[in-house]
């Protein structure tokens, strides 16, 4: 039966895609645990500096800062953040969904986005107003570069040419879960009840050295900077957390097809080889007659 | 009264120290040093570049810090700088090496712009800073 050697060039087939998947989970695994020392290092630096931050602007009342402007400037401007790489499991198309839930939320606000990484933005390109796509000299950007991004967001709020800016990412939670989210990035908001809470833990004002203004604005600057790195961190964590895991999943429905089609091409084996016995022995039956 | 305060250390690279016991920590900042012993008041600052002494019931021990930002509260001192070692962590070759190449930079031959000049000045300070460190460990 020339069944047999088809099934046997499907099985060496998918013997090809399970190397393929297996290598590729392997590879993900190891940059996972990169990039997840990378932001689990960050995250304690990062949210004591956010909090800081809230702490003093919701103390020290009569301060104000550009980055925390209302603007009645309806233009807002998002960052997506996604991967340019596929075969990461929901990671892309997750985070394109939360992206088009968040725009219905916003009917009255003009957006515009801006995008790291291509996938999203493949995704999404005909149905928003589609910005600048930030690309970057290696696969994971460097402070310094993210700088620039933030940099650029940053100086369109500056100057008023946009009212909001949010960021839209994957949050990391852990290797097998991530989180797609949409946040405000600017203007900075410490709301009313942040502020209760806030002044309760803290009955007490601080002694500033040198001063309060001072402190905040060298400090609020470098709060956006490290929540728009933070984010990015995130973002490549859950990346390769997700492309783990859907290879994970690919390799183990390769090897249970491989399993079926081996079962299915011995049993058509045994078939033939039987078929051929009986020939063999009616054959002989006949001539001994 | 409380002996003992804890002190936090973190950086964007990661966490230096977490929960160390201290009496006495002595802090650079921007106005220069401050000592924060314990039932110290509740102070935010700003760090400057150079080298953070804590005691501990088991000894002195250092770190290199350079901009960022201490805030004193309650029982817990946290430090958030942009770079930080621990004394025994200082590349002893490197940091010399770094040191040179920015007294090199710094020594005139050829002409720097500002950004450049503040760049190199910056880079020696953190330079010797760790050299200092080092040899204190």
């Amino acid at each position: 039966m020339a069944n047999i050697k088809e099934l046997k060039k499907k099985i060496k087939s998918t013997k090809g895609t399970f190397k393929i998947t297996k290598a590729m989970k392997l590879v993900s695994a190891s940059k996972l645990n990169k990039a997840q020392a990378r932001i689990l290092g960050l995250r304690p630096y990062s949210t004591e500096l956010e909090e800081t931050v809230r702490t003093v602007a919701a103390l020290a009342t009569d301060y104000t800062n550009t980055y925390f402007t209302q603007r009645e400037n309806k233009q807002s401007v998002v960052l997506v953040i996604s991967s340019d790489k596929g075969l990461a499991g929901g990671y892309n198309s997750q985070l394109g969904k939360t992206v088009r839930r968040f725009i219905a939320e916003k009917p009255d606000e003009d957006l515009k986005f801006f995008w790291i990484g291509k996938k999203v933005r493949d995704l999404l390109a005909k149905e928003v107003n589609a910005g600048k796509t930030f690309t970057f000299a290696k696969a994971e950007p460097t402070y310094e570069e993210i700088r620039k991004v933030a940099d650029e967001l940053g100086q369109m709020f500056m100057t008023g040419e946009v009212g909001k800016v949010y960021v839209a990412y994957n949050s990391f939670i852990s290797a097998i879960a991530f989180d797609s989210k949409v946040r405000q990035l600017l203007p900075m908001q410490v709301s009313a009840h942040d502020k209760d809470t806030i002044k309760t833990k803290y009955p007490y004002d601080f002694k500033y050295e040198p001063g309060a203004a001072e402190i905040l604005d060298t400090l609020v600057p470098e709060v956006y900077l490290t929540t728009v790195y933070t984010c990015m961190l995130d973002a490549i964590a859950s990346e390769h957390g997700s492309r783990m895991n859907a290879m994970e999943n690919a390799s183990k429905n390769s090897k249970e097809v491989i399993k079926k089609l081996s079962l299915k091409m011995n049993k058509m084996r045994q078939a033939r080889i039987t078929t051929e016995l009986i020939e063999v022995v009616s054959g002989a039956e006949s001539l001994n007659g | 009264m409380a002996s003992a305060f804890k002190l936090n250390l973190y950086t964007p690279k990661g966490v230096v120290i977490r929960d160390l016991e201290c009496n006495d920590i002595v802090i650079p900042t921007v106005r220069g040093e401050i000592n924060i012993l314990p039932e110290h008041t509740h102070i935010l600052t700003e760090l400057s570049t150079g080298i953070l002494t804590a005691k501990t019931v088991n000894g002195v021990r250092h770190f290199s810090v350079t901009a960022g930002l201490c805030r004193v509260l309650a029982d817990t001192v946290t430090i958030l700088s942009f770079t930080s070692e621990r004394a025994e962590d200082v590349d002893l070759e490197r940091a010399k090496s770094a040191k040179a190449k920015a007294m090199d930079r710094l020594s005139g031959k050829e002409s720097l712009t500002d950004v450049d000049l503040l760049k190199f000045r910056r880079k020696l300070e953190r330079a010797e800073m760790r050299l200092r460190a080092a040899n204190l460990r």
